[in-house]
């Protein structure tokens, strides 16, 4: 069962991208020094030469290696693809002919070649003769002994030997040398694997499966303690994989949705594990964490790319196939575009270099999606208050703080506007379906929470701090009408947690990157004071939560961000109060 | 009939023709011998332009129905009554055939059913007075051909020789009898009318033995008793005030007066009597209102009459105050007198009224007057459905006018009145107007597109009309309807060229040219679509496809429920049997094993794609269109 799995998931990958990827992460895993990827040969003519390492061969003789990828149109070996140009049978002449030189490695020169045809294929039956012959003619065996050729280091130093491996081999070599690991010991994982593969992209998939085998991994990595070296490369490599196949799964299907679902959960377990064990400073760590978030950033990276123009028309996050559904779908799609949107702002900023014009850039898009789209002035639930906090904010950073008024405005007007003609506000309790029913049939479930909202308080801190003064009192006077009540969730800090969740473990940041925390934090009540200036004293003094957060010391803010967003934990009030607004 | 054979004849032709068809009238170009032979000889019943029935109370024409009876039964007519009436109970359910549920034939049956009594009476010496004291009524509940016995003895008893003394015995025992005191009034009245002379009699006799004081008698007799000498009865009915003041006020509401002095002498009789007595006040309205619609009625008595209405609504009584509405709204015409009297009904708080009180008003625009007002008073929360029977009243009756009142509606200053005139248009049984919107002013025309085309509620109903003003003579109102239209695409796609195109005129240039900018405006709206399609992390049924079945799901329940509830309140449900089809599209039963396929009946209408959008904004955007855009009256002088 395991092998079908493996090979089904093998047979998938296509050369340009997939196979070349993780074909060197098996060598690494097996022992192999890697000296040129195809990522460092991107481009250029690569002679045959996909990748080029040394290593011990089953003969335990070491050895140069040319290996040729052969994978997507061209894995299997056909007529075709044997003769055509730059084809099978010219890349290993070419591998053969010319050579490849590495100073940096002494003795590199005098190991004996072997050139191995790397293909997740098979080999077809109408040019096995033609092939072989052809291996015969260009890779002859020595006759002088009866000795394998490789048995005298003399003699074979200008000859060269050839291997193909083919989709069984590697089936094999994965199964044996890199998923046997961590991934697929037991009949539990390998089933959630398979199930991840198959379901990855169909409608309904809560990604479950995805994370239980995430949870999986790092159960069965144990304790860093008795990790040895290897066993730890294992173990980043294995959730690298793991993501990249989901990654490559949702862009196979044309929808990013489950790797946008799916790869933070690697991420910040990744993370939670890295801060658990206290690498933050190792370097090596570091370095495989990063492999990771830089697939999570190509997600955020390609989703943007290719919703923002969309996203950036006329109600262009509107589905015209969501049908009446969509008065719920399009202020929830929108709500959540917004969160990613912001959320990769902070990645690029994070990870590339930051320049006026591309920071220009992201404020127009920004404004131009807010301006096109009301869905995203209509909260349902109260932690929609995270998408609307991030973009006051991001708004306010970048001195465009009458955009953060209008955007502010328009939710009120929303807020108003919703209640007034059919009664609505948003949940306090975040579940949508109640929300759903709300508005389908008008029968308020018992779990819809509307006489508190978090929400709400932290839009009258924002005028506050925006100098709202009008909106303020309309708003005031809305809620009071309504008897609503105002408050804004405070995380506890580590002391706080061992005071009053002593069964709790974990640190406050441990909590934040691990689930959306609910008990884990209180309710502070927001008055509103009969005059505004009065409300804006308080506001101001209020004081603020502080942590020293080692995420961010490393260098990660944006993880904690990432950790709102994804586990729908509201973003604390010092998010806004510590804010400086330039006017 | 012995001595008019061919009446008879006739009469043969036209009963077995009705029975051959199941139909109960006759086309009068096809009988118009037998309709002037028979009309002559009063033997025929209602009439209409080109059609006419016989008249079954006529005794000759029961005479010749019972002898087709007997030729279609193959039996004489039973001697014996029970047996008899199951006989006529036999014959009219085998002339149903092959539908027994379809009583095609209207009275045939109770009048045959009262011949044969009378037959039985005069050839059998049947007691039928005894006979139908002696059928009770489990016996009528239990037997089926004695289950109109009531109604029977009713229209038979002018006919019976009983004397006076067992006429009398007979009303006095059936008016103490709850189940049949509405059948023996109802005998007396047809008494007067058939035998004037014989029920005169009765009334002496009932007069000098208390009479008077059995409720509704003399009513009925004064009533039917009037036509035969009006001035003795007229004076018999006033003099009764002095025993029974209820029985004299209801008498005297209850003659249908021939001549102005008689009105004159009642009008003033009950004015001098000035009763306070809240029982004779109830009957009051009745009183007044029959004298306003009577024909003979001086006119200064008429506006006495509408001033004496007025002074009864002053008096605190739920009884007088339903009559006061009910019979003033009945009266058909006197639009004015009837909106002096409305405010003061309205202000008793029941608004329910509405709903028949415009029936009968020769002009819409006391209606369309205080439908205003209601709008610029309630808003939009004005419930229309009040007006809906007045509204479709009018409409019927008087369709120029309210066309008229209605278009000054649609363009009307205040956006509420705009409002309420869509509300009016839309309204389901007000669906056939016809406006000619062209010979408004450029101002008015341009309001009109306003008005209708930036969220309409039916775009099927609406457009249409809208179109019309594409040959308008003014660019302006020309470009907007454009622009209204291309905005309408995202409301409804293709449909709304579909539906614009089957308004135009392909011949003619200017059609066209508006066809292909609509299409044009299509076809960027479909491109954006089809690429916004492409970008599957934006599509729900790929990504949020678990709220969406929840959501479909909610939805679907909620008209299931509805759909319960209407089927019981349905009349037609509660009649039929319920059986639910729970898998496949048709059925049969145990008695009819033939597969019957269930049909589909319902009606779909295009819903705007921009509620889905944002239903709150869309609801407050069309509030706000229903009432903030006002224009000034200099606005619309310009």
């Amino acid at each position: 069962m395991k092998n079908i799995i493996i090979r089904e998931y093998l047979e998938s990958l296509t050369e340009s991208e997939e196979l070349d990827y993780i074909f060197p992460i098996l060598l690494e895993v097996m022992g192999f020094k890697i000296l040129s990827t195809p990522r460092l040969t991107k481009g250029l003519a690569q002679y045959g030469k996909d990748i080029v390492a040394t290593g011990t061969d089953k003969d335990g003789v070491q050895k140069r290696f040319y290996f040729e990828i052969k994978g997507g149109a061209d894995k299997d070996v056909t007529t075709t693809t044997f003769t055509k140009t730059d084809g099978i049978r010219e890349s290993i002449i070419e591998a053969k002919d010319r050579k490849f030189n590495d100073s940096s490695n002494p003795g590199f020169d005098k190991l004996p070649v072997k050139i191995v045809l790397v293909h997740n294929g098979v080999l077809r039956a109408n040019v096995k003769e033609t092939f072989d012959g052809f291996i015969e003619r260009e890779f002859p065996r020595l006759k002088k002994s009866k000795r394998k050729w490789w048995q005298s280091t003399a003699e074979t130093i200008d000859c060269f030997e050839f291997e193909r491996w083919d989709i069984y081999e590697l089936t094999e070599l994965f199964t044996q040398h890199l998923f046997n690991e961590y991934l697929l010991t037991d009949a539990e994982a390998t089933n959630r694997f398979k199930k991840v593969l198959v379901l990855i992209n169909t409608p309904r998939n809560n990604y479950a499966d995805y994370l239980q085998l995430i949870d999986h991994i790092f159960e069965k990595a144990g304790a860093l303690k008795s990790m040895g070296e290897r066993k730890r490369l294992l173990f980043f490599e294995t959730l690298r994989m793991v993501t990249f196949i989901v990654y490559h799964y949702s862009k196979d299907a044309h929808n990013l949705n489950a790797a946008l679902k799916c790869v933070p959960y690697t991420v910040l377990n990744l993370w939670s594990w890295v801060l658990e064990h206290q690498l933050e400073n190792d370097q090596k760590v570091i370095v495989h964490f990063d492999k990771c978030a830089a697939i999570l950033y190509q997600v955020f990276t390609e989703f943007s790319n290719k919703t923002l123009t969309v996203a950036k028309r006329k109600n262009g996050l509107w589905a015209p196939n969501g049908g009446r559904y969509e008065q719920i779908g399009y202020p929830l799609r929108a709500m959540d575009y917004l969160s990613h949107l912001l959320l990769y702002f902070q990645f690029q900023r994070s990870r590339e270099v930051s320049t006026n014009a591309k920071l220009e850039q992201q404020v127009a898009d920004l404004v131009e999606v807010l301006n096109n789209n009301d869905g995203t002035t209509r909260p349902l639930l109260d932690n929609h208050s995270i998408p609307i906090c991030l973009t006051l904010n991001f708004l306010i950073e970048n001195g465009m703080e009458d955009e953060a008024k209008t955007y502010l405005q328009n939710i009120q007007h929303s807020v108003q506007i919703a209640h007034y003609t059919y009664q609505r506000i948003p949940d306090g309790r975040n579940r949508i379906e109640s929300v759903i029913r709300f508005v389908v049939r008008k029968q308020k479930s018992v779990y819809y929470e509307d006489s508190t909202s978090h929400l709400f308080g932290m839009m009258l801190e924002y005028m506050a701090l925006l100098g709202m003064e009008e909106a303020y009192y309309s708003f005031k006077k809305f809620l009071i009408d309504l008897n609503i009540h105002l408050g804004v969730f405070v995380p506890y800090d580590d002391q706080q947690l061992k005071d009053y969740r002593p069964e709790n473990n974990l640190s406050h940041e441990a909590n934040l990157l691990s689930r959306m925390l609910h008990s884990e934090g209180y309710q502070s009540e927001v008055c509103l004071d009969d005059s505004f200036a009065d409300f804006q004293t308080k506001v101001f003094s209020k004081p603020v939560f502080t942590y020293i957060y080692r995420t961010q010391t490393a260098g990660y803010g944006y993880l904690l961000v990432l950790a709102h967003v994804y586990l729908k934990t509201p973003l604390f009030p010092s998010a806004w109060r510590r804010i400086k607004i330039s006017t | 009939m012995e001595s008019d054979p061919v009446a008879r004849q006739y009469l043969n032709e036209l009963i077995n023709e009705s029975i051959k068809e199941r139909k109960s009238s006759f086309p009068t170009d096809k009988f118009r011998t037998h309709y002037d032979h028979l009309c002559a000889l009063k033997l025929t019943g209602k009439e209409w332009e080109k059609s006419f029935q016989l008249d079954y109370a006529a005794l000759p024409v029961c005479f010749v129905l019972a002898e087709i009876a007997e030729e279609i039964m193959s039996a004489e007519i039973p001697s014996e009554p029970i047996s008899a009436l199951t006989f006529v109970y036999q014959f009219t359910e085998l002339i149903r055939e092959p539908n027994p549920r379809t009583f095609w034939y209207q009275d045939l049956a109770i009048r045959l059913e009262t011949y044969v009594l009378l037959y039985l009476h005069e050839n059998h010496q049947l007691d039928v007075t005894a006979f139908a004291e002696s059928v009770t009524d489990d016996m009528m509940e239990e037997t089926s051909c004695l289950r109109s016995m009531n109604s029977s003895f009713t229209k038979v008893f002018p006919f019976l020789r009983d004397d006076n003394v067992r006429q009398f015995q007979t009303i006095e025992r059936l008016l103490t009898t709850p189940t049949k005191r509405y059948n023996i009034l109802d005998a007396v009245n047809n008494l007067g009318e058939i035998n004037p002379v014989k029920a005169a009699a009765l009334y002496e006799y009932a007069k000098k033995h208390n009479g008077a004081t059995y409720e509704g008698l003399f009513t009925h007799f004064y009533k039917s008793l009037y036509h035969f000498d009006g001035d003795h009865y007229l004076q018999e009915a006033m003099d009764l005030h002095d025993i029974n003041k209820l029985e004299c006020i209801c008498a005297l509401s209850g003659l249908n007066y021939d001549q102005d002095l008689h009105i004159r002498t009642a009008f003033e009789f009950m004015k001098d009597k000035n009763e306070t007595d809240i029982d004779c006040m109830r009957i009051l309205p009745t009183f007044y209102t029959r004298l306003i619609d009577n024909i003979h009625t001086p006119e200064d008595i008429r506006k006495e009459c509408f001033t004496s209405i007025g002074q009864l609504t002053n008096t605190n009584d739920e009884q007088l105050k339903n009559s006061l509405i009910w019979r003033t709204s009945s009266l058909k015409g006197y639009d004015k007198e009837k909106m002096d009297l409305f405010p003061t009904f309205f202000s008793w708080g029941n608004p329910h009224f509405l709903t028949t009180y415009f029936d009968h008003f020769d002009s819409p625009a006391s209606l369309f007057g205080f439908t205003r007002e209601a709008f610029i008073e309630y808003g939009m929360t004005t419930n229309l459905n009040l007006f809906e029977s007045a509204l479709s009243t009018q409409q019927h009756v008087n369709i120029e006018k309210y066309n008229l009142e209605l278009l000054q509606f649609l363009t009307d200053n205040l956006a509420i009145i705009r409002f309420a005139g869509i509300k009016i248009l839309l309204r389901i049984n007000g669906r056939s107007s016809s406006f000619s919107f062209l010979e408004l002013n450029e101002k008015k025309q341009l309001r009109i597109i306003e008005s209708l085309l930036p969220t309409p509620t039916n775009i099927e109903e609406l457009l249409p009309l809208v179109l019309t003003l594409r040959n308008s003579p003014f660019p302006a109102v020309r470009s907007n309807l454009e622009t209204g239209l291309i905005a309408l695409i995202e409301a409804y796609g293709h449909h709304t060229i579909d539906m614009t195109k089957n308004c135009l005129d392909p011949e003619d240039p200017m059609d066209e040219e508006l066809l292909n900018s609509l299409n044009a405006a299509f076809r960027k709206y479909k491109q954006e679509a089809d690429e916004r399609m492409q970008v599957k992390e934006l599509d729900p049924i790929e990504n949020e496809l678990q709220h969406l079945e929840l959501y479909f799901q909610l939805e679907h329940e909620k008209q299931a429920e509805m759909m319960e509830e209407a089927t019981r309140q349905s009349i037609f449900a509660q009649l039929a049997k319920n059986i639910h089809v729970i898998r496949g599209s048709a059925f049969n039963t145990e008695l009819n094993p033939e597969i019957s396929l269930m049909g589909e009946v319902g009606a779909s209408h295009l819903l705007d794609q921009r509620y889905s959008i944002n239903p709150e904004a869309y609801e407050w955007n069309f509030r706000l269109n229903a009432t903030t855009k006002n224009y000034s009256e200099e606005e619309d002088a310009v």
